[in-house]
């Protein structure tokens, strides 16, 4: 499953996730095409965002956790290997939460903390830059430009949610990772950010973990389908939606689930 | 065997929707055989069911449509609750123009006099009765979801258009030769025939919604390579 | 009465309990309030005698050109007694002795005060207001009565004569008593000050805090964030509970025993009491500074990580700043009460009579309410009231101090 070929922007086989004894992820191999939207969905426990964690080892800091599997970016440097360090690691991958959490900094402080800490820019200019290019690709620039040095959690569920975009998004990672990022919000800010879903993947690769089947259909090109920590089914949206292999697939998706 | 709807509501819509499908069915076959029958029985009571039958599908028609919109604007069907709704509306708009053709064939058939020659009528009835099959077997096909049972149902068609073109073929030739039997009744065989064919031909697309309900893609089953 | 009239019944009589005993408590509080305002008030008020001061230079030993610190090693007690025998002329020797013990026994570095400040005053007269002795004090703030047998009473007959002829002169009258934040600790009662103890409660808090915080507060971040939970953590933590316990004169034992008897420290000054003091609130500080950082939502941490910062720069960038609100409110409460705290300072020593305001951490001193105990033990009458206003100003830094941390905590509190 894992071959050379940098279509991928991430391959993973052989994915075997424990919490202790009890098993989370049942040798899982999915391949990310690059700068397309790929979609985690399955029900309540069924290890989606388990498995997205592994991807920018943000469940290193659970010590119980333990993953197993090959993970490999750009199709040749694997993730886990113990010569990656992991802040360089999510620098190429970064992360959007489930409840936006924007530093209790300014606006400006937030996007700015990640490009400061790896060293990004080398001047105050370029720095400026760069903040002001993340806001604008997060599509909230027009919205804040006045009022930079305001404290982010003064915004709106949504403008904070494109916040932590642009914070992601400024220290210029490859791959997002976006683990339910609009069940916070109310319609029209996810489509807001579902609409930004779609501009981000000319740049970057996404992967999105949902609930929302109908925000799987929307906005991703393929879709995987998780249950009990298998991998049941994977491939093209439209695909999955119509005429989905597997009767699971099926019966999820359709609201059969038992 | 399926598991049930989490939404209780949903799963009784589309048990509805079947249901009416069904009951659609029922009724259009029935019409089917009686206006058969009457190319042989000339039993104008008969020919006034298959009226009365065609108000009845007219109705369900009207239900199945407005169900699967209700259906797909409250509950967003995907996969094989999507297809379903999907090929609900274009098998009753089949089965509709099937009624319609029954209908008027029976209408025709009644006013057909019994001097009309015994051969030609035994031809009609044989092509009606293998269209009557014809149907019966797809829309069996339909709700059993039969793939292999849909394709071989299309395939009759095949059967269904020689004995239409051998039977044209026959009512044109003696049209020619000036028989009075058939001159006198002028189109009124032709078009008996020509319904049948296209009561044929309904049954066909219905056969395709079938495949398409079955596996999500619309074939061309000309070019599928499946004796 | 039905179930709910039952239940409306008992809401009612649980709010009138409440309220009851509210009004009970404030009630003893404002009767507290009122005992100690009432008996310390009297300290912010002295009674001086009006008289003129003929700086007689035969009786003062330094010229207007001499340098302050030859002025103020010189001794005026000539000069004092040149003073009231100039205002009361014709006094034999027991009567002499009788009106100068009216006047307060530092009348002598009064004048020298003076001259330190104005040196060409000399061979000048000057009308000065004159402290009054501290019985004298006393008896005309009303403290002693004047009714009882001259052998109850501290003023004699012929002092009350000589105080009602003063009074009539109009030259009786009271000032503000700024000796008393200005003096350190007197063996009279009337320039008794609490600068000297004020001092050294400030260089001891200053120590603790100095001493008590960093470490705590690296103390807490390091058991709360970059320790694996375990046996040995666990021990930690129920041993810092329990230290948080422990009777504040243990601590004062450990001073005692460690710093000086080990280490060599001096004894008596607010170094050591400082550092003692500190002891006692590492544990409050440590306990309060972890639970504000157990108090940080997972979801900033976890924001941070995600953008590629360290835990270290995870822990320092976003972690403390948004816990500091909580640990300076438990440090500024555990300052609050290493304040008042007596028991320790015992031991180190920092319970004894010091007059010398210090100078800094390393002089001899002693502490807010070791002076309040110290003048609550003192026969003097005059004493009493400088008791009372010493609680007066304990207390005002308690609420003060207590204010801050609320005040702190509002401030800095952020919405997440």
């Amino acid at each position: 499953m894992v071959d050379q070929n940098s279509n991928y922007a991430l391959q993973t086989s052989e994915v075997y996730v424990h919490y202790g004894k009890k098993m989370a992820i049942n040798n899982v191999a999915l391949n990310f095409p690059k700068n397309e939207v790929t979609s985690l969905i399955g029900p309540s426990g069924c290890g989606k965002s388990t498995f997205l964690r592994c991807l920018n080892r943000m469940n290193d800091v659970i010590d119980i956790c333990n993953v197993k599997g090959k993970f490999l970016l750009n199709g040749n440097v694997d993730i886990y290997s113990p010569d990656i360090q992991v802040e360089t690691l999510r620098e190429k991958v970064g992360m959007v939460f489930q409840k936006p959490n924007p530093f209790p900094k300014t606006i400006y402080e937030n996007v700015a903390y990640g490009p400061k800490i790896h060293g990004i820019a080398s001047s105050q200019n370029e720095l400026d830059e760069i903040v002001k290019d993340s806001l604008h690709r997060a599509g909230l620039y027009e919205e804040v430009k006045d009022r930079m040095d305001d404290i982010a959690t003064g915004l709106s569920g949504g403008q904070q949610q494109r916040l932590c975009i642009a914070r992601a998004i400024a220290i210029r990672p490859e791959i997002i990772l976006m683990d339910e990022p609009c069940s916070a919000l109310d319609p029209i800010a996810t489509a807001k950010i579902e609409d930004l879903i779609n501009e981000l993947k000319e740049n970057y690769t996404i992967i999105i973990v949902t609930h929302s089947m109908s925000q799987a259909s929307r906005v991703s090109s393929k879709t995987a389908f998780f249950h009990l920590g298998n991998l049941v089914e994977y491939g093209e949206t439209g695909k999955i939606f119509t005429k989905p292999d597997k009767e699971q697939t099926n019966d999820y998706i359709t609201g059969r689930f038992g | 065997m399926e598991t049930a709807h989490t939404d209780k509501n949903f799963e009784q819509k589309l048990n509805h929707l079947t249901d009416n499908l069904i009951k659609m069915s029922n009724i259009v076959e029935k019409q089917i055989e009686i206006a058969v029958n009457v190319i042989k029985s000339k039993d104008s009571s008969d020919a006034q069911t298959t009226q009365n039958l065609d108000e009845q599908v007219d109705e369900v028609e009207r239900d199945v449509r407005d169900l699967s919109f209700e259906i797909m604007t409250l509950h967003r069907p995907v996969a094989s609750d999507l297809r379903l709704v999907f090929t609900a509306l274009k098998v009753s708009k089949e089965l509709e123009r099937m009624g319609d053709h029954s209908r008027n064939l029976a209408k025709r058939a009644i006013s057909i006099s019994s001097s009309f020659d015994e051969d030609l009528t035994d031809q009609m009835h044989n092509l009606g009765k293998g269209v009557q099959k014809m149907v019966n077997q797809t829309l069996e096909s339909f709700f059993k979801k039969d793939e292999v049972q849909a394709r071989i149902s299309w395939n009759q068609d095949a059967e269904i258009d020689r004995q239409y073109k051998s039977l044209l073929s026959d009512l044109i030739e003696r049209m020619h030769n000036k028989e009075t039997s058939v001159v006198d009744e002028g189109t009124k065989p032709i078009l008996i025939a020509k319904s049948l064919e296209r009561i044929g031909d309904h049954a066909t697309n219905i056969a395709e919604e079938v495949i398409f309900n079955i596996t999500g893609h619309y074939i061309d089953l000309k070019k599928s390579d499946f004796e | 009465m039905s179930s709910l009239e039952k239940r409306l019944a008992a809401e009612k009589r649980f709010k009138f309990y409440g309220m009851f005993a509210m009004t009970l408590s404030l009630f003893f509080v404002l009767i507290l309030m009122y005992k100690i305002f009432s008996t310390g008030s009297g300290a912010f008020v002295r009674t001086t005698i009006n008289a003129d001061v003929y700086f007689d230079p035969n009786f003062i030993e330094v010229s207007s050109n001499s340098s302050k610190k030859e002025i103020m090693k010189a001794s005026y007690v000539d000069l004092a007694d040149q003073v009231i025998n100039q205002n009361h002329p014709g006094l034999d020797e027991e009567n002499f002795i009788k009106v100068r013990e009216m006047y307060t026994r530092k009348f002598d570095y009064q004048l020298r005060d003076y001259i330190a400040n104005n040196p060409n005053v000399i061979g000048k007269t000057v009308n000065l207001d004159i402290s009054a002795s501290s019985d004298l004090d006393q008896i005309v703030k009303g403290n002693y009565p004047r009714n009882v047998p001259e052998a109850q009473r501290k003023i004699n007959d012929y002092q009350l004569s000589i105080l009602d002829s003063l009074d009539s002169k109009g030259k009786m009258s009271k000032t503000f008593n700024f000796w008393f934040f200005t003096n350190g600790d007197s063996r009279d009662p009337e320039t008794a000050g609490i600068l000297g103890a004020l001092m050294g409660s400030f260089y001891a808090l200053l120590i603790c805090f100095s001493f008590a915080f960093p470490i705590g507060l690296l103390a807490s971040v390091y058991l709360e964030e970059f320790v694996k939970p375990g046996k040995i953590t666990d021990i930690i933590e129920v041993n810092i509970n329990n230290l948080a316990a422990v009777p504040s004169i243990v601590y004062g034992l450990l001073g005692l025993g460690m710093l000086i008897g080990v280490f060599g420290m001096p004894y008596q000054v607010p170094l050591v009491g400082g550092l003692v003091l500190g002891f006692m609130t590492l544990p409050t500080i440590i306990i309060a500074s972890r639970a504000s950082l157990r108090g940080v939502p997972p979801s900033i941490r976890e924001g941070a990580l995600a953008v590629g910062a360290t835990k270290m720069q995870t822990v320092f960038h976003h972690v403390i700043p948004l816990s500091l609100p909580g640990t300076l409110t438990g440090t500024i409460i555990g300052m609050a009460q290493a304040l008042g705290e007596t028991a320790p300072l015992l031991l180190i020593g920092m319970v004894a009579f010091v007059m010398e305001i210090p100078g800094g951490a390393f002089d001899p001193a002693t502490g807010l309410p070791s002076q309040i105990y110290l003048w609550s033990e003192s026969a003097e009458r005059g004493f009493l009231e400088k008791t009372s206003a010493g609680i007066m100003l304990l207390l005002s830094f308690l609420i003060i101090m207590n204010t801050v941390a609320v005040l702190v905590r509002r401030k800095l509190e952020v919405k997440w």
